[in-house]
Formats: C-alpha cells, sequence, structure tokens
C-alpha cells in the first residue's frame, strides 16, 4: 500500500527540484545525494515547510498539496526530524517527546525506554549530548503519531550508542513509512530497501542497494557503493575518456561507454610496471582511508578513482599522503556497458 | 578570564568616571541634614507614588501592546513593514516636548482622536493621570520593541515549524516555544521601557500638564522645584535614583543576556 | 570645500560690517557690549526697549529671555549677566548686584478664555468650578504667585512652569480658562479675556538690577520716558 506519493517540482535558487517518489507503507526509503542536491527540501516539501511550485503530493491518498490544495504541516501527520534536532531547548526531555498533542502518555514512556532516556528525561534538552538530542528528536517525532517519519541525516556526528539505538529502531519498526536522508552509504545500504539518488534537484537511479552496486546510474552512484565510474568514447578494443586518457579493453565495443573500474582490481607499485599488456596510469594520492583489513587510497592523475588494496600491501609499499604512484588494472576487470 | 588590553581599561575608565561624575555632584550637593524634613514632605510622597504607579502603569501596557507590535515586525516581509518599524521607533528620536505636542494634536481636547473622544465619551486625556500613562507609554514603547523584536527575530523559525508538524496549535506554539525563548528579552525590553517612563518629563508636562497628585511625577516635580526649591529637587532627584536603582539591580541578572 | 566657502563668505560679511561700521559711527576700537537677561513676559517690551538703547548709548546688546527663576538659578551658578531683570525683586538678594531698580513697571493678572468660544459665557466664579479645565501658573513662579494673590485658590487642572505654558493650553483649546498676563493677550488673538475684569493689583512688580558701568546706565534707562512710553504701550502699567 502506498503510504506517501510524490510527483512534482520545486523552483530553488540554483536549479529546479523534480521529483517522482513513492514510499509504501511499511518501508524504509534512503534519499542520497550530494551536498546541495535538494534531499533536505524534499523533507521540507513533505512536511508542509515548502510548497510545491507545480505537480501534487499525497499522503495516504489524500492530496495535501497541489495547486489547488495546500494542507498546513500541523494537521499533516508528518513527522520531521531536522538535521540540527530543533530540540525545545527550554523544555525537559520527557516534556518535548510529550509536546505533541497526539501524543499518549503509554506511548511517550515506551519511547522514553526504547530510545535509553529514562535518566535523562527530566534534564533540560538544551544540556543533552548531540546524541541525546538525536534520540530525543526522534522520539519526539514517533510520539506524534506520524504516518510518515523524515529523518534528516540523523546518525551525523553522533556517539556510537546513539547511533545503534537510533539503528535499532529504525530496523525494528514497522508501520511507518520512512524517508531518510543521508550521505552514508553504508547506512542507507544497511537501514533500507530502496534507495534513491538525487543529483542537482533530479532523482538519477532508483533500485535496491544490490542493483545499484552492479549498475551504477551515474559516477556519483558510482561512488556510493565503491566503484570508479568512467564514462568513455570506445572504439573496438580501446576506450577514451573525456579527459584523453586510453583504456585498453577485453572486448571489442563500438560508442559511447560506462567504464567500471573496481578499486580491489587496481594493483600499485612505487616504479613503473613493465611488459604486462594493461592498463598503466601514474597519479598522487589524495587520501588514505584504513577499514578493515583493507586500505582505500583515493588517487588523482590522469583519472580519480579509488584503489583497494590489503593492509599487508599498503605496509609493504610503504605509501603516504602526496606520494606519486602507478596504479595499473586487466582489461578483464573492467566492466564496460554500452550507453 | 581574557586580559583586557590597557588601552581599552584606559578608554573605559574615562567612559565611568564621565558618568558617574554627575551623580557624585549630585550626592555632594545633597543636603543631608535636612533630608528626612523635605523626604517626608507631601508633594514628594505624592510624585512619588505617581510615578510608581505612572511608570507600572506604562510598562504594563507597553507589555501588552508590544508583543504583537515586535512579533509582527519581526514576522512580516512586506516592504511597508520598514516604514511602519520607523514609525514605531519614532518616540526614541522625536524630543519629548514634541511628542507630547503631537499628542496633544492626537489625543487633545481638539485633537482628531480626542476630540472623538470628548464627544462621545465624555473622555479627556490631558490633565489626568491617564494621560501621564499615555505619554509615559508612547516614549517608552521603542525601548521594549526594539529589545523584543530583535529576540523574536533570533528565534530560529524552524523551531517552530517543527513543532507545527508535531500538530501543535499556533497558540500553543507562541505560548509555549516562542514566549518562553524571549522571556529574557521581555525582562530586558520591560526594565528599559519602565526607566524611561521613570525618568520621562518632557512629554508628560506638554500632553498631561503638572497637577500635583494627578499628574505631576518626580520629573516634573523636580524640575520645578529646581527653580523655586533646589535642596528639594535634590532630594527628588535622591529618591529617583534609589527607586531606579531598587528596581534595576535585584532584576540586572534577569535584563541583561546571562554569559 | 564647504569649509572654505563658510571662510570666504564669513569675510565677505566682515568686511561689509567694517564698512558699515566706519561710516555710521567712525567705529570705536573698543566695542561696548552688555549682557541682558530678562523675564520672559518683557520679551517684546524689552527687545523694543534694548532697540532705543542701542541706538542712543552705543552700546551692543545681548539678551535672554527665560523664567526669572530659571534666570536666577543660572547667575546663581556663575552664568555673568550685567543687568537682571526680574518679575521677583527677592530673587535678586542673593545675586552679586549693587543697583536696583524696583518697580518700573507692572504687568496685571487676568482671566482669558479661547476666542473660538465666543458662545461660552465664563463668570468669576467658574474659576472655582470643577467641570472647567483650567490651567495657571505653577507656585513658585512669578505669575503663579500673583495669580494665586489675586485670584484665590483656583481649581486648576495644571500648573505650568510659566505664563507662556499656560498662554498656548488656551490659544489650543485644551483649556476652558487660563490666567496669563495682560501683557499676552495683546500678543495672542487666539485668546481673549473671559469676562469684562478691571485692571487691578496684585500685580507683578518687575525689577532690575546691575553690577554698574554701562549695566546702570541701562537700568536709568528703563526708567526714562521712552522706556516708560514703549511699557505703556506693550500694556504695562507704570
Amino acid at each position: 500500500m502506498t503510504m506517501l506519493e510524490l510527483n512534482g517540482s520545486l523552483d530553488l535558487e540554483h536549479f529546479t527540484l523534480k521529483v517522482k517518489l513513492e514510499i509504501k507503507k511499511n518501508e524504509t526509503v534512503c534519499l542520497l545525494g550530494p551536498n546541495g542536491s535538494g534531499k533536505s527540501t524534499i523533507l521540507k516539501l513533505i512536511g508542509g515547510l515548502n510548497k510545491l511550485t507545480a505537480g501534487d503530493l499525497r499522503i495516504n491518498t489524500k492530496v495535501i498539496d497541489s495547486g489547488k490544495t495546500f494542507i498546513h504541516s500541523r494537521f499533516r501527520n508528518v513527522g520531521w526530524v531536522p538535521q540540527n534536532q530543533m530540540l525545545f531547548d527550554h523544555l525537559t526531555v520527557k516534556q518535548n517527546i510529550e509536546f505533541s498533542p497526539n501524543s499518549s502518555k503509554k506511548e511517550v514512556s515506551k519511547l522514553i525506554e526504547l530510545f535509553d532516556l529514562q535518566h535523562i528525561q527530566n534534564k533540560k534538552a538544551g544540556n543533552c549530548s548531540g546524541g541525546e538530542s538525536q534520540r530525543v528528536a526522534i522520539s519526539r517525532a514517533i510520539a506524534s503519531k506520524p504516518q510518515v517519519l523524515l529523518l534528516d541525516e540523523p546518525s551525523t556526528g553522533l556517539d556510537e550508542k546513539s547511533k545503534q539505538i537510533i539503528y535499532q529502531y529504525l530496523k525494528t519498526q514497522r508501520g511507518v513509512a520512512t524517508l531518510l536522508v543521508t550521505h552514508d552509504p553504508v547506512e542507507a545500504a544497511s537501514l533500507s530497501q530502496r534507495l534513491i539518488i538525487l543529483e542537482k534537484g533530479e532523482i538519477t537511479q532508483v533500485g535496491t542497494p544490490d542493483e545499484i552496486k552492479t549498475s551504477p546510474a551515474t559516477p556519483y552512484s558510482a561512488s556510493l557503493v565503491g566503484l570508479n565510474f568512467v564514462p568513455a568514447l570506445a572504439n573496438g578494443l580501446v576506450a577514451v575518456t573525456d579527459k584523453g586518457v586510453e583504456l585498453i579493453l577485453s572486448e571489442s565495443i563500438q560508442g559511447q561507454v560506462n567504464i567500471v573500474i573496481p578499486p580491489k582490481s587496481i594493483a600499485l607499485y612505487k616504479e613503473k610496471p613493465v611488459g604486462s599488456p594493461r592498463n598503466v596510469l601514474m597519479a598522487k594520492i589524495l587520501e588514505i582511508h584504513h577499514f578493515g583489513e583493507n586500505v582505500r587510497i583515493n588517487l588523482d592523475g590522469q583519472l580519480n578513482f579509488i584503489a583497494e588494496i590489503t593492509n599487508n600491501a599498503f605496509e609493504v609499499l610503504n605509501l603516504h599522503k602526496g606520494d606519486e604512484v602507478w596504479a595499473a588494472f586487466k582489461a578483464t576487470e573492467l566492466i564496460t556497458t554500452p550507453t | 578570564m581574557n586580559r583586557i588590553p590597557k588601552t581599552i581599561v584606559l578608554i573605559a575608565t574615562i567612559a565611568i568616571l564621565f558618568l558617574m561624575s554627575p551623580l557624585i555632584g549630585l550626592l555632594q550637593r545633597m543636603p543631608w541634614s535636612g533630608l528626612t524634613n523635605l523626604l517626608g514632605s507631601d508633594i514628594i510622597l505624592d510624585a512619588f507614588l505617581l510615578s510608581l504607579f505612572v511608570s507600572f502603569s506604562a510598562a504594563l501596557v507597553v507589555f501588552i501592546f508590544g508583543i504583537p507590535i515586535a512579533w509582527v515586525l519581526a514576522r512580516s516581509n512586506f516592504s511597508f513593514m520598514k516604514l511602519l518599524r520607523s514609525v514605531v521607533l519614532l518616540p526614541m528620536v522625536l524630543p519629548p516636548v514634541v511628542g507630547g505636542t503631537a499628542l496633544l494634536f492626537a489625543f487633545g481636547r481638539q485633537g482628531f482622536l480626542g476630540k472623538w473622544l470628548n464627544d462621545w465619551f465624555g473622555l479627556t486625556l490631558p490633565f489626568t493621570t491617564a494621560g501621564s500613562v499615555v505619554a509615559a507609554v508612547f516614549v517608552s514603547f521603542p525601548f521594549f520593541i526594539v529589545a523584543v523584536e530583535s529576540a523574536f527575530r533570533s528565534i530560529n523559525e524552524d523551531l517552530e515549524r517543527t513543532a507545527e508538524t508535531l500538530g501543535a496549535s499556533s497558540s500553543k506554539i507562541f505560548l509555549k516555544i516562542t514566549l518562553p525563548r524571549i522571556f529574557p528579552s521581555i525582562l530586558a525590553g520591560l526594565a528599559l521601557s519602565w526607566a524611561r517612563a521613570l525618568g520621562e518629563f518632557g512629554a508628560t508636562i506638554t500632553f498631561a500638564g503638572n497637577m500635583p497628585g494627578e499628574t505631576q511625577t518626580l520629573p516634573l516635580a523636580i524640575f520645578l522645584a529646581l527653580e523655586t526649591n533646589p535642596e528639594a529637587a535634590l532630594a527628588l532627584s535622591l529618591v529617583m535614583i534609589v527607586t531606579s536603582l531598587a528596581i534595576l539591580v535585584p532584576f540586572r541578572d534577569q535584563w541583561l543576556p546571562s554569559r | 570645500m564647504w569649509l572654505s566657502n563658510a571662510r570666504k563668505a564669513l569675510n565677505k560679511t566682515f568686511s561689509i560690517l567694517v564698512i558699515f561700521c566706519l561710516a555710521s559711527f567712525g567705529c570705536s576700537k573698543e566695542e561696548k557690549e552688555i549682557n541682558v537677561y530678562a523675564a520672559s513676559s518683557l520679551t517684546e517690551a524689552i527687545s523694543a526697549v534694548i532697540k532705543n538703547y542701542e541706538e542712543i548709548y552705543e552700546v551692543k546688546t545681548k539678551v535672554v529671555f527665560a523664567g526669572s527663576n530659571h534666570l536666577a538659578a543660572q547667575l546663581r551658578d556663575g552664568a555673568d549677566a550685567d543687568v537682571f531683570i526680574t518679575a521677583n525683586a527677592a530673587l535678586i538678594e542673593d545675586l552679586d548686584f549693587q543697583e536696583i531698580l524696583e518697580g518700573f513697571a507692572y504687568n496685571s493678572l487676568i482671566a482669558v478664555k479661547p476666542v473660538e468660544f465666543v458662545n461660552k459665557i465664563f463668570e468669576p466664579n467658574d474659576l472655582n468650578r470643577d467641570e472647567n479645565l483650567i490651567a495657571i501658573c505653577s507656585e513658585g513662579v512669578p505669575c503663579g504667585d500673583t495669580t494665586k494673590a489675586k485670584f484665590g485658590n483656583v481649581k486648576a487642572d495644571t500648573y505650568e512652569m510659566s505664563v507662556k505654558a499656560v498662554l498656548a493650553r488656551v490659544a489650543s483649546m485644551e483649556v476652558d480658562l487660563g490666567i496669563v498676563y495682560l501683557t499676552d493677550l495683546q500678543n495672542e488673538p487666539k485668546v481673549t479675556a473671559a469676562w469684562p475684569q478691571e485692571i487691578t493689583c496684585p500685580c507683578v512688580s518687575y525689577a532690575a538690577a546691575s553690577k554698574g558701568g554701562e549695566g546702570n546706565d541701562f537700568i536709568d534707562f528703563l526708567d526714562s520716558d521712552t522706556a516708560e512710553e514703549i511699557f505703556s504701550k506693550y500694556g504695562f502699567s507704570l
């Protein structure tokens, strides 16, 4: 059952936001996009803080924003958790959560327990830490018994404990259509069934985390799942990128293609490797991220791309930020799709 | 605490000395020995009680009407709001005597509103305590509005919008969210406008006249006494200083935003 | 730019003054000048007197008009005046003046109403009725003390600090009745006598004091026929 349907546009300062999206009753959908792509604006549209220029917005099949109708925020039954929480600092944690006239005592005490706020329920909200504030803000929105829950970057800058409590709730809760804005692909993939990618006001891809991982539609989508994405013009076994870099392909193909270079397929060298029919590019190390067994290295050169190597290899190579390295990858590792 | 640069200290000291010296002059000339006699006189007692009544009434009126005005000024985006703001703040720059004359033109017996009040209700504001309150309200209004308007502006509107999405009515939001958050500024505005009302002279004498027990507030009594009985004027000034300190100092923490 | 313009203009004025000065008097090197402090009720009369005095004595006169008490307070606090003309002789006592001339002119008080109130007929008893709005001078200032002496306890609604303020209240029709100087009646066409009144005393009696020199000349001049003529013309009694 579709709980929320948005099909409309809104003129913003630098671009027009054009969106068509649906959320089902029990679904959590993540809205992913770079800064300034209009993610928060979509939440504000649904919350009634912005008005559509064209098109319409329905919640539970009822039109709440169109050329003719505009239902005030107060009557939308939408739980908005803005990025900076907007707690009522002068009220206590409990008073914040029970602020909505739709809240019930029972529900409030349940939420206080669920979000582990018992020990601070009489504390002034203004004195809460970032993590506590976010837990209060989410509880407050849920206590208003919303049909749609809107979360704007709910885990940014939070302590691990708060993050876990919030994730736990979002993974187990049922019955509230949730739209979650984030820029963290890991969070998005772990919390939601469906991802919506928004770039410069337009939806560029919709799909499950798996779908996006296997066939990213744009460089941004690819970067989200950690893949290198290179549009190029292919002519037989060679493809040329828009910056003039030649990549050797394993299969002959003609015309415009998207080439995905999996980061794990890239090998790094301090000296230029010789004698193998591989793609070899020189690049400079921009950033180094350690995680788990592997190290991800952002490289900048003729192409911008990410390489992922093992900790062992990283130590043997003795790499540092700013070093110049040679990156090599086999033609057979490239995934080439015509567009 | 940060070290304060020596030049700053020097400049501040000069300014403080400048501000203190008239006060010292006043205290130095004060007829301490005859003070009890002077302070016990009916004229001083009347003027003192009247001043308290007028200044607190003015503060009350300013409070009741000032909050909506400040709210409208802070939240409306109409271009004529700029003009309206200048009009509201006019009493701040207008010489009070001019203000009093203007009040006469409006609410005096021949004024365009006063005429109507007089014909229909037999109400005349000049020469009544109500007239003194009107004069005090007129001059002290801007002080309250400036303080409260900027407080309204400083509130993040998303805070109120959030409360709306939670289903709260606009009156609940105003009473539970907006008002409590600007409460310190309201107190500050009240203190400022009360003090201005207490010291009001020019508009009062022009609009409300001078009648002991009815419109002769402390500043009027002081002015009259300055020409006829300077010692009484000094005693009256002392009463004013003590009164204002007694009201303003205990509430200092409230009307000065805390650090 | 404006500064140099101003300077030019000033130079011009100055040279014209010098030429004018040379042509008319042969210009004494030391120009004599006196400061006069005078009660504001005398504004018009004293201005006329000074005009005559300056022509005859070739003395430049600077004059300040204000309430007598106000002037006395300024003099006590060190203001410098060669001549002090007051509506209350008692104010001279604790000031540093040598020669004193008392009673060179008198001013009578009169109950007045706005001219527009032609149809409102008042009688002396109206001064004691609550339903009339009445403005009088405050006690302690000369016109107020004299008002009390002449009219007794008036049921006033406002005690003004100066007789001019009373006059303004009546002229603007904010009050029904006011008590002002007889001389004011001549200068304010919007005000008329409240009922027919004889010019009687108690009156305000003017006194003048000087510190000697040119000041003495001025005081003597106040007693002259020329001055007396001017005072009568403006409605003062002698």
